[in-house]
């Protein structure tokens, strides 16, 4: 009898443990539940319907999806943002890793410069965009003022459609501060042991980078790489302030089209279903990535063949 | 001490005054409860306004404008809501949507018939004829902007659209003399190469926003021609009419080159501002920058084109509308009712031009807006004034032809070709209504 009553007074405390915990996450998993989970369930339902916001939504099935199939406007968008990602993602990754290394050496007042690096990232987006416009000015702008030192008549940088992509492009790399604190805290992580074994079989700074601190930070640099794929399709408020889109769609990014249809010519189901379009893309190239990444990133202490 | 005669005589007198009292007393509260029951009836009503904040100087002036009307109302307490003006019509389409939209909104002409199009806006027609409101004292033919198909969805806030600014400072330095009234395109070019200087970076004239429906427009219905056909379900921007005028507006930049590459980056710097161009066609709305701006200016009158000798100007008002979703629409129309009058109009007259006669011809107003003579934009939007081709894609087919005449405005490409893809864009959207 005291056996199960002890045993009864057990369950009790773990159930009350368990309803305590839930409890305790409640505000999380509701948050979850209507401000994420919700609004995804009714954007796929939306995507199935012609809905104009003001009057409630129609169901037209597949047709959303089967109009996408043939419009052009939606494939130059994909195209601008997988070029902008082909490009902006492996540069800003080179980039930032590079200066992480810099940051990462022992000198005086290196702090200072950690900071400088990192600043960018806490300027807000609107303003860093709005500075970035002075910059591109072809008349009074930084930019084509530099270029002229050295000879060159700059271009209309952000009123040109060979332009523009790039100075969108140039301007993303101004907050690689991001991605080189995260590479500077894989950095440190790495065992000062393994240069050591470098050092001892004769190796310089070269061999060092190549055998150990690549190797080490592939994680890091796989984790940085999924991270700006996903910001890279994303991306939304620089066009939208900078250009608009143009000139002549030259910037007309996925998820600005997304805006434009759902906010501009009030089409919230065929924006859903833009938007469902490009989670798939997003979903399809991370599995990919996941997938490849068995070839080239190391785990410590990972026994899988490779 | 009393009597017992007297004391049954007074309790006698007292309950007859007891009686009377209480009748009286039941009489009134009885005649009280319909009073009761108007008062609760005619309770002020409160209205919820927003509109975008421009300035401090426009949150002012309207401040005034709304504590006047409640001053005065017995049937609303107006509450307004000064919003940011990035996304202010998405989020009023959102908040719409949602069922906790404002009574009121601010209206722009671009809205209108994407609103009015999808039931956002009461139809003030009816409430203006309920209540027989005496329109015969606006110079203003609200009609051509504010209806759409038979009903009125906009009370007028102001009067607006393109105005043309002259740098006079510019002007006297290179002893060029003021513009006649019957000045025309060719008079333009002449004057423009005339104040044109290179070294200084100084150019004659330029447009701050040559897209249709923006001041493009005014030159090509000048030259008779017109951006959509009359049904507005055709567009006629590659017509040898529009491509000819659109080809004069490139050359004053490439060919003349009196003007600087007229479409500019948001936040750029406005090279009519810091005096560096002479002829400025821009919208009313500039003139407080303007006045800031530290040179002597003031308006002209359209040129005309020299062939057709016609003028043209692009309307752009500004209107108060009741959201459909208002569930106080009585009072809400109150409050319109008074913000699109004459009182109403009287306050905001510095911001911009009312819709009213009296207002307009009244020397207050004249002398909030010198050293600029007002009369003249006042002329040419009841003279010549258009309006902005409002269709229900209209945010959809204007962004289109901006897209497709960037390269032409920055001379990567040529106006036929610009043109003739806007065309194709403008007719392939419109080939669209009513699907999706």
């Amino acid at each position: 009898m005291e056996h199960h009553a002890s045993r009864t007074g057990f369950m009790t405390y773990r159930r009350w443990e368990t309803v305590a915990g839930y409890l305790f996450i409640a505000p999380w998993i509701i948050g979850l539940l209507v401000f994420t989970i919700g609004p995804i369930i009714a954007s796929f339902y939306y995507s199935l319907t012609s809905y104009q916001l003001v009057k409630p939504p129609v169901w037209i099935g597949l047709d959303n999806y089967r109009r996408l199939l043939h419009d052009d406007l939606f494939w130059k968008s994909m195209r601008v943002t997988t070029t902008y990602v082909a490009i902006s993602v492996p540069i800003g990754l080179v980039l930032s890793f590079c200066v992480a290394l810099l940051m990462n050496q022992k000198v005086k007042g290196i702090g200072f410069w950690r900071t400088i690096f990192y600043l960018p990232n806490l300027v807000p987006l609107v303003a860093s965009t709005m500075l970035w416009l002075w910059i591109f000015n072809p008349d009074y702008g930084l930019l084509n003022n530099a270029l002229s030192w050295i000879g060159i008549d700059g271009p209309n940088w952000l009123r040109s459609q060979q332009w523009a992509l790039p100075a969108l492009i140039i301007m993303n790399l101004w907050t690689v501060g991001g991605s080189t604190l995260i590479y500077l805290a894989g950095l440190q992580g790495i065992p000062s042991d393994l240069y050591e074994a470098v050092e001892v079989d004769g190796g310089g700074a070269w061999a060092k980078l190549r055998t150990v601190t690549i190797p080490q930070m592939t994680p890091v640099i796989f984790y940085n790489l999924i991270l700006g794929l996903i910001a890279g399709f994303q991306v939304f408020a620089q066009p939208l302030i900078m250009t608009g889109g143009g000139p002549r769609y030259s910037t007309m990014f996925v998820v600005l089209y997304l805006y434009q249809n759902a906010f501009s010519n009030f089409r919230m189901g065929y924006a859903s279903a833009i938007a469902w379009a490009l989670f798939l893309v997003i979903l399809v190239l991370t599995i990919l990535l996941f997938r490849l990444s068995d070839r080239w990133v190391y785990y410590e202490g990972d026994t899988r063949r490779r | 001490m009393t009597s017992p005669s007297t004391a049954r005589s007074s309790r006698t007198r007292l309950s007859r005054r007891t009686l009377v009292a209480g009748a009286a007393a039941v009489a009134a509260a009885s005649s009280s409860i319909p009073l009761v029951n108007i008062a609760r009836a005619q309770e002020k009503k409160e209205v919820r306004i927003a509109t975008y904040t421009i300035s401090k100087d426009w949150d002012a002036t309207i401040q005034t404008m709304i504590d006047d009307f409640n001053k005065t109302s017995t049937l609303a307490d107006a509450k307004i809501e000064f919003r940011p003006g990035d996304q202010y019509w998405d989020k009023i389409q959102t908040e719409f949507a949602g069922g906790n939209a404002p009574d009121i909104t601010i209206n722009q002409i671009d809205w209108l018939a994407p609103g009015a199009s999808r039931g956002m806006f009461v139809d003030l027609n009816p409430l203006y004829e309920r209540d027989a409101v005496d329109l015969s004292g606006l110079w203003y033919d609200m009609k051509q902007e504010w209806a759409w198909e038979d009903g009125m969805y906009g009370a007028l806030l102001y009067a607006g659209g393109q105005a043309l600014y002259y740098n006079k400072s510019l002007l006297d330095a290179a002893k060029e003399p003021v513009p006649q009234a019957d000045w025309t395109w060719d008079d333009l070019l002449a004057s423009a190469q005339k104040l044109t200087d290179p070294a200084k970076k100084q150019f004659g004239v330029t447009l701050s926003n040559p897209n249709p429906p923006y001041w493009g427009c005014a030159f090509i219905q000048s030259a008779g021609g017109s951006v959509l056909n009359d049904a507005r379900d055709e567009c006629l921007l590659n017509s040898d009419v529009s491509r000819t005028t659109l080809q004069w507006l490139v050359d004053l930049t490439f060919k003349h080159k009196v003007a600087p590459v007229m479409i500019q980056e948001e936040g750029a710097e406005n090279p009519f501002l810091t005096g560096k161009v002479a002829y400025y066609f821009a919208g009313t709305w500039e003139e407080a920058s303007i006045r800031t701006a530290g040179f002597d200016w003031n308006f002209l009158p359209m040129p005309a084109h020299p062939t057709t000798k016609q003028r043209s100007v692009q309307m752009g008002s500004n209107a108060w509308s009741i959201l459909s979703t208002t569930k106080n629409e009585d009072a809400a129309w109150e409050v319109v009712k008074y913000l699109g009058g004459p009182n109403g109009a009287a306050n905001v007259q510095s911001l911009g031009i009312p819709g009213w006669t009296s207002v307009v011809e009244s020397e207050e107003f004249k002398k909030a807006h010198l050293p600029g003579d007002i009369s003249i934009p006042v002329a040419d939007f009841r003279d010549v004034g258009h309006d902005y081709y409002g269709t229900e894609d209209a945010g959809e087919w204007w962004a289109a032809v901006t897209q497709e005449f960037g390269p032409m405005w920055s001379g990567e490409d040529t106006v036929e070709n610009a043109t003739q893809r806007a065309t194709d864009a403008v007719n392939e959207i419109f080939s669209r209504r009513g699907s999706l």
